[in-house]
This record gives C-alpha cells, sequence and structure tokens, in this order.
C-alpha cells in the first residue's frame, strides 16, 4: 500500500468563516471580536499544518483582514499572510466586495457568492464559523 | 453518531453551560457517541465554573469523552486544571474534527 494513501485518508475538507460578530463579548474599540477571529485563524493555519483541504471565508468584521491597509502590522493581518506557508493558497470573501474593493496583495483573494458559500458548506466535511 | 463538540460559550450567557450539557446527555441518550469536548477561549474559564464543573465530571464518567482545554487559554489564564479536565493544543482539535461524523460548535 502506498505510504501516502493513510495521509489522504485523514484528509477532510475544512470551510472556515471569519466573521468575529457571534460571541457576545467584543474586547476592541471597533467593537470586532478580535478574539473569535484569533481563535479561527488559529484553527484553519493549525488543519492546514495538518494536512487538511481548508476552505477560509472572510465575512462582516473579518473582512478587514483581506483588503488592504495601511496598518500591515496588525498581529492577525500578519498572521493570515503566512497562511500560504500552511497550504492556504486562496482565500475567499463573502458578498460584499465591489470592483472598487483593494484586496491585500499578498493573498490570492476571490470574491464568493451567498449561494456558493452555502455550496462550500454542504460539501465541507468540516463547517465551523467563527 | 461520532460527535465532537467545540465551546467557546462565556459564562456570562444564562444556562447556556447547562444547556450544552444537556445536548450532550441527550445525544448519548439517542445512542450517539461523544468523542471530545475542545474548551476554548471564554469557554474555558466557564467550563471550570462552581456550578458546572461537577456536571462536566458526571458527564466524563458516562461518555469517557475527553475534556479538552485550550492550552492558549489557559496559560493566558493562569487557570489550574482540575480532573478530568486535560491541556491541549489546536492539533487534538484538529484530530477530532477529521474523525468525528459532526463537530457542532457553541458560542
Amino acid at each position: 500500500m502506498p505510504t501516502g494513501w493513510c495521509l489522504l485518508s485523514n484528509q477532510r475538507s475544512w470551510l472556515i468563516t471569519l466573521s468575529g460578530g457571534a460571541a457576545p463579548n467584543t474586547d476592541d474599540s471597533d467593537g470586532v471580536d478580535r478574539t473569535a477571529l484569533q481563535a479561527g485563524l488559529d484553527l484553519a493555519l493549525a488543519a492546514g499544518a495538518f494536512g487538511q483541504r481548508v476552505t477560509l471565508v472572510f465575512a462582516g468584521s473579518g473582512v478587514g483582514l483581506v483588503t488592504h491597509t495601511t496598518d500591515a502590522e496588525d498581529p492577525l493581518y500578519r498572521l493570515l499572510g503566512s497562511a500560504p506557508f500552511y497550504d492556504i493558497d486562496s482565500v475567499y470573501i463573502l458578498d460584499g466586495a465591489t470592483p472598487q474593493t483593494a484586496f491585500r496583495n499578498d493573498l490570492h483573494v476571490t470574491a464568493m457568492s451567498h449561494k456558493e458559500w452555502l455550496a462550500a458548506a454542504g460539501e465541507a466535511h468540516v463547517v465551523i464559523n467563527y | 453518531m461520532k460527535i465532537s463538540l467545540i465551546i467557546r460559550t462565556s459564562g456570562t450567557v444564562p444556562n447556556q453551560c447547562e444547556r450544552i450539557q444537556d445536548f450532550i446527555q441527550s445525544a448519548v441518550d439517542q445512542g450517539h457517541e461523544i468523542k471530545q469536548c475542545f474548551f476554548q477561549g471564554a469557554g474555558v474559564a466557564a467550563a471550570l465554573g462552581d456550578q458546572t464543573l461537577s456536571r462536566w465530571r458526571q458527564l466524563a464518567t458516562l461518555t469517557g469523552a475527553e475534556l479538552l482545554l485550550c492550552s492558549q487559554a489557559v496559560e493566558a489564564s493562569a487557570l489550574s486544571v482540575p480532573e478530568p479536565f486535560v491541556v491541549a493544543g489546536l492539533g487534538a482539535l484538529v484530530e477530532a474534527a477529521v474523525n468525528a461524523d459532526r463537530l457542532v460548535s457553541f458560542v
């Protein structure tokens, strides 16, 4: 039996959506639940590190992490920049993107419609929202 | 069905811990298997509250489920960890998600 078979048998598809709005306590001055965004991003990177297929979607308050910013020193923003090292090569933005939206240029950011998000949720083995 | 849980609910949400515990009890009563409860963020402190701790112990005995506390939250709050809780990293959560039929998240 090929060695890689065991690895592939444990690979699942994950859909992780980061909106930062689900938790009741907000700890940032702009009302964004940074702890939820941090927890979700940490899990996405951990899953990627363990060979999982991760589809990472940003919505709501999480959108700021994939749009162009002048505050590139923000720890979460920088952490997301490491996603390709965890085999997360593309990230998605759920609705809200316009042709004028300027995405960060160190990641491949793709717009995803609500219909596409629902389809992705139906196909994924693990679906989690943060 | 094998079920694992992510629990991030804060202790400030009234009765939320009890609802999660009722969910576990109900799932077991219906023949499902609870593999792991992974407590993350605010869920870690909530799990160790005086009002919920004894029932978590009962549920751990009943289900045999692992009760894992996110290491990041434990270190950040300098919490002491009573049995049957165990400190674990995100790798344990990934493993549980891979091996479970359903991963249910409570926020």
